[in-house]
């Protein structure tokens, strides 16, 4: 990023947000972008008051929503989310009861959401202002257009047996709306948020997180609309748009949300005040607040850095900052520019963990523990893995019900890379008491726990069971990519994410755009590759089965008379065939590397043949067989094969059979056997003796 | 005390390396059974694999999860081998340790003498100026039979004094030692074979059983009674005097205390859970009451290290109780395995400061010990047999070394018992002295 754009940029907003100060009794807010990232054709202005007794949301939204598809709709659908906590019922407490089979569910106090009033606009708001008081005034008595009421239903589009569930809502419209076209809504609701939190929304206490809290239109396309229930396997799927939230909480309470502050909060005078928060091209708003919060600040090159910090980890404030600064930077080097200005950061109460780990636009929960030593970067990982969000999906907007892989998937794989530039090559993920773990351990344990239950591509409530889910959704497309990246090359895999950011940016791909981009920057056609790692749950081990050498057998016989030395001998000459023996041809050994594939996934790999001479042969191999032999006649015997032998291909289950030695080492067994006999003697020693402190060391 | 009982019980454990030997190979034994399925799997996982020669360098994580992941059934029984031999090598840790205390008892010999802690434990215990006087007549000189001692106090006593001090005097002025010489039966059979004149044998005779802690202290006494010229005969005597492993008394000690043992050791393992879980359930319901589900995670943190401490010493607490138990069965020939933990409980109760302090300074070593080896280990990561090796044998320097602080601990702890018992310097009441009685021997007081 150029010094002079990130000047213009941080100029341009500054003098924006000083004359919103100037004009601070119109609800004006700033222009961030003078040209709009996206479509925009969601666009919310919400004004809310937060009961922090109860949970109670009260709030007033104007939803200015365009037609960008090229056919008509005379309906409008709705995502409802906070009605997945409404009951034991509902589609997502179903999905969240089985996931916990035989444990009862955890006491919950129920979350909701009710729209009371629902009316057409005469006509589209070109301005935040051109509605402002309908949201604003005490009474909405006097809301003009139509009403759209008693217009409305619930659907179950994923699971229509699930009648009860109330996660979407469809509203008829009076006319259609053209392509195009575009119109504005008034909606009145009620919400009550779950405690404790459930599926990353909720209040513990004083600690609120506020997330899909307000009626989020789906997404129309030329496919028809796109509005999933809410499944305790799913997150989400959004159009982008600008958003002026007006939240109204107590005095004391520090708030964080998605976007950016405009002005001071304004004190209410009854012990509340109201945060004016804008966003502009995002797909979702997430706010957070607490009277417990801490604030810490930082900078990361172009972005503001603010981190929420819970008074427990007070210490861990700057490691918030820091993870979040190298996130920025190693995403913004190699992927692009992040346009925001700014980031916030949560962290989540004590007890109130499900809000953890979650990321929306500009703004992201996190999730520590008091005491966690610096070697321990959990932290550091999920902040890193949040931040990666907010390229994928939150830029780039694909869709979490159907595709999760594309959003979770690619950003664990960045997330690898990032840990291992930023924490070193050895132990980036823990690096404690002289233990040493790597992120991509963890990615290819998880991977291989369950590594053909479900292809990666998949409805996100139709997987086999919540490991599969998140194995598919996380770990197995890290390795996945992983496997890609070793394939084609660190270079080229950069430039694929690169160009799949830039040109699918405030868009929403799918996994063919993917694909077609890989396709394009490599210049390999990989579509075999990816119909395999995402549609099917083939899985990919190659093996050296067998090898073996021995001295070449002459051919004998009534039909061998020739007689040559081993100086003509050549064993590629059929005519040979017809010799005699002689014993110079016995310093020839004839050896054979037999290979298989285990599995059902054809990759072509790669075969290191090593002599005893130290001669090495390169081979390869496309792995469309189910098995292929090499064989060699040469004056040197074989000493051992591998498949693979940089481990490059990840996806391989098992590293362990891609090798075979004529003579193999005992060595490795002898020191793991050593060292398990030395932890054994160890350990059995522990009950008699006095050192149980050494357990620490 | 603690220094003393700390350098006598390792000077015990080192002069008995036998005894360590047999804890070791029983160690060694037992994991290798335990390691027999790991090294199976192993064998069975890698075949022919070149992972084999990779793995001689540092760990490969990637064939730690393929192995886990793809041989299940190894933690299964690896575990259930570890509780099994571990149950196993628990009862014959037990039977060992009988034979350890017991050569460790037979170490220790009692002399008697009137020095400043005795005079001032007397003067505590009521003892009237008079006859405190009176004593300071054999103040310092060392007895190492009751005998003389006693007749020395009727030396220096009246016999009132004696019928009202006498007990008392005796037990305050009762020491301790680690003897390095002993008079055996050996030594009498040796004389014999060499014809000794009979006024020496019967000298010598006479010392039967007295225990010296310095070869010159032997030396001088024999000088004394023999006089000038009898080097030869000294040289005998101090030559078969010297201690020497006896494993009729290792092995009679260890199969003697067994039965005992493993119903001390069960009665500890009963008492650490019962007061363990009790500690766990108070912490969680008192956090429950007091703070409700919305503690706040530095409390939380910190009540979890108090109450891993806590239960550290009450670990620590349990062992010291069922090694005093032991010890005390070994010493009194103690069959019920209650009433030895009733008397080490009584015992740790008078005296809680020396015995945990003990316990806790070989605890401490045992960390050191640990924080010794671990970067010399990690210095052995070079893939070569020499260097494999070359670990292996510093492994096992390891254990051994642990095994030689566990049995220094025994003979420390043994060495501690017998000092606190008899010669405490605390004062102690007459009637604290009869309660105590039945620890000492059954000889006649005076």
């Amino acid at each position: 990023m150029s010094a002079a754009f990130t000047f213009i940029h941080r100029g341009l907003f500054l003098s924006l947000l000083f004359l919103q100060i100037l004009l601070a009794q119109t609800p004006s807010p700033p222009v961030l972008f003078s040209e709009p990232l996206s479509p925009r054709n969601a666009n919310y202005d919400i004004k809310v008051v937060l009961n922090t007794d109860n949970g109670e949301l009260q709030a007033r939204q104007i939803l200015t929503w365009k037609n960008t598809a090229s056919i008509s709709t005379q309906e409008l659908q709705f995502h409802l989310y906070l009605n997945g906590f409404r009951n034991n019922r509902s589609t997502f407490m179903q999905g969240y009861a089985s996931s916990l089979i035989d444990t009862p569910l955890p006491s919950i106090k129920w979350g909701y959401i009710d729209i009371n009033r629902l009316q057409l606009l005469p006509a589209p708001a070109t301005n935040v202002q051109q509605y402002y008081s309908l949201i604003d005034k005490e009474s909405s008595a006097a809301i003009p257009g139509t009403d759209l009421s008693t217009a409305t239903r619930f659907i179950q589009p994923d699971i229509p047996a699930h009648t009860e569930d109330k996660s979407v809502i469809s509203v008829a419209l009076p006319t259609a709306v053209a392509p195009g076209e575009s119109i504005s809504l008034y909606l009145d609701f009620s919400a009550k948020l779950p405690t404790p939190p459930l599926a990353r929304t909720g209040f513990k206490e004083e600690y609120f997180l506020v997330a899909q809290w307000f009626p989020k239109v789906g997404v129309f396309s030329d496919e028809g609309w796109n509005c999933h229930q809410f499944h305790s396997n799913s997150e989400f799927f959004a159009d982008f748009g600008v958003y002026n939230v007006w939240m109204t909480v107590p005095s004391e309470n520090l708030l964080g949300a998605t976007g950016l502050i405009v002005g001071e909060p304004t004190d209410n005078g009854d012990g509340t005040a109201t945060h004016f928060y804008h966003a502009e091209d995002v797909h979702d708003f997430a706010w957070t607040t607490s009277p417990e919060f801490l604030e810490f600040k930082g900078q990361a090159q172009d972005v503001e850095i603010r981190a929420l910090i819970q008074s427990d980890h007070r210490e861990q404030g700057p490691r918030h900052i820091e993870a979040a600064r190298a996130a920025v930077e190693f995403f913004q080097d190699r992927y692009g520019d992040y346009p925001f200005p700014n980031l916030t950061i949560v962290d989540p109460r004590r007890n109130a963990g499900r809000t953890g780990g979650m990321e929306y636009p500009t703004f992201f929960t996190a999730r520590t523990f008091y005491g966690a030593p610096e070697g321990l970067h959990r932290l550091e990982e999920v902040i890193i893995h949040e931040f990666g969000h907010n390229y994928f999906q939150h830029m780039l907007a694909s869709n979490e019900f159907e595709e999760t892989w594309l959003d979770e998937g690619i950003t664990s794989y960045l997330e690898m890379l990032a840990m291992n530039h930023i924490y070193g090559p050895e132990g980036d993920l823990i690096d404690l008491l002289g233990i040493k773990v790597n992120n991509h351990h963890v990615q290819r344990a998880g991977y291989l726990w369950a590594p053909d239950v479900d292809p990666i591509v998949r409805n996100a409530w139709e997987y086999y069971s919540d490991g599969s889910y998140g194995i598919n959704s996380y770990s197995r497309p890290a390795v996945m990519l992983s496997t890609l990246h070793n394939y084609l090359g660190d270079s080229t895999m950069q430039a694929i994410i690169r160009t799949y950011v830039d040109r699918w940016r405030f868009k929403h791909p799918k996994s063919q755009d993917f694909i077609n981009i890989v396709n394009e920057v490599s210049g390999k056609n990989m579509q075999r590759f990816f119909d395999q790692a995402l549609y099917d749950n083939a899985i990919l081990d190659y093996t050296v089965d067998r090898i073996f050498t021995r001295p070449y057998q002459p051919a004998t016989g009534h039909d061998y008379t020739k007689t040559i030395s081993s100086q003509t001998f050549d064993p590629t000459d059929l005519s040979a065939t017809l010799v005699s023996d002689t014993s110079d041809i016995e310093e020839y050994y004839h050896s054979e590397v037999h290979l298989r594939r285990l599995g059902a996934f054809i990759f072509p790999v790669e075969i290191e043949v090593v002599f005893e001479d130290g001669s090495i042969r390169r081979e390869t191999w496309d792995g469309e067989s189910l098995w292929h032999k090499f064989s060699y006649t040469l004056p040197v015997r074989l000493k051992s094969a591998t498949v693979d032998p940089e481990n490059k291909i990840v996806l391989d289950l098992n590293f362990t059979n891609n090798s075979k030695a004529i003579t193999p080492s005992s060595l490795g067994k002898n020191k793991l056997s050593m060292r398990w006999l030395f932890w054994m003697q160890f350990i059995l020693d522990q009950p008699e003796y006095l050192n149980i402190f050494s357990i620490f060391l | 005390m603690v220094f003393a009982s700390l350098k006598a019980g390792l000077y015990q454990a080192w002069s008995n390396k036998r005894i360590l030997l047999a804890f070791y190979f029983l160690n060694l034994f037992a994991g290798l059974i335990i390691m027999l399925p790991f090294r199976q799997s192993l064998d069975v996982f890698m075949e022919e694999s070149l992972m084999g020669e990779k793995l001689a360098g540092k760990i490969d994580l990637d064939f730690v999860i393929e192995f886990m992941s793809n041989t299940p059934q190894f933690l299964d029984v690896s575990i259930a081998m570890l509780v099994f031999g571990g149950i196993i090598y628990f009862a014959l840790n037990l039977f060992l340790s009988g034979g350890a205390f017991t050569v460790f008892a037979s170490m220790i010999s009692r002399f008697f003498q009137i020095n400043k802690d005795t005079l001032h434990a007397l003067q505590e215990a009521g003892v009237p100026e008079p006859v405190l006087k009176d004593l300071m007549v054999i103040r310092d000189e060392v007895f190492h039979d009751r005998n003389s001692f006693q007749e020395q106090l009727r030396r220096v006593l009246s016999e009132s004094d004696i019928v009202e001090w006498g007990q008392v005097i005796n037990y305050f002025a009762t020491r301790h030692f680690i003897h390095r010489y002993k008079i055996t039966d050996q030594v009498l059979d040796h004389l014999k074979s060499l014809d000794a004149p009979a006024h020496i044998f019967e000298y010598v005779k006479s010392l039967h059983g007295e225990g010296f802690h310095k070869k010159i202290r032997l030396e001088k006494y024999l000088q004394d009674f023999l006089g000038e010229g009898q080097e030869g005969w000294i040289n005998e005597i101090t030559a078969k005097a010297r201690y020497r492993y006896s494993a009729e008394t290792f092995w009679q000690g260890a199969g003697k205390n067994w039965g005992r043992f493993i119903r001390i050791g069960l009665f500890g393992i009963a008492y650490f859970i019962v007061i363990t879980l009790s500690l766990i359930f108070v912490k969680f319901m008192g956090e429950d009451i007091l703070l409700g589900e919305n503690d706040y995670q530095w409390i939380t943190y910190w009540l979890g290290w108090m109450l891993l401490f806590l239960i550290y010493f009450i670990f620590l607490g349990t062992m010291m109780l069922v090694d005093y138990a032991r010890i005390y069965c070994v010493i009194n020939n103690e069959r019920s395995a209650l009433t030895a933990l009733r008397q080490a409980f009584g015992f740790l109760r008078r005296h809680p400061r020396r015995p945990l302090t003990l316990a806790f300074t070989f605890s401490l070593l045992s960390i050191v010990t640990l924080i010794i080896y671990n970067p010399i280990a990690d210095l052995f990561t070079a893939p070569s047999a020499m260097i494999i090796f070359m670990l292996f044998v510093w492994q096992q320097i390891y254990i051994i070394g642990k095994m030689f602080l566990r049995l220094g601990l025994y003979a420390s702890e043994s060495y501690l018992y017998h000092h606190l018992r008899i010669a405490t310097p605390e004062p102690l009441s007459p009637k604290d002295i009869d309660d105590s009685s039945e620890f000492v021997s059954p000889e006649p007081s005076i």
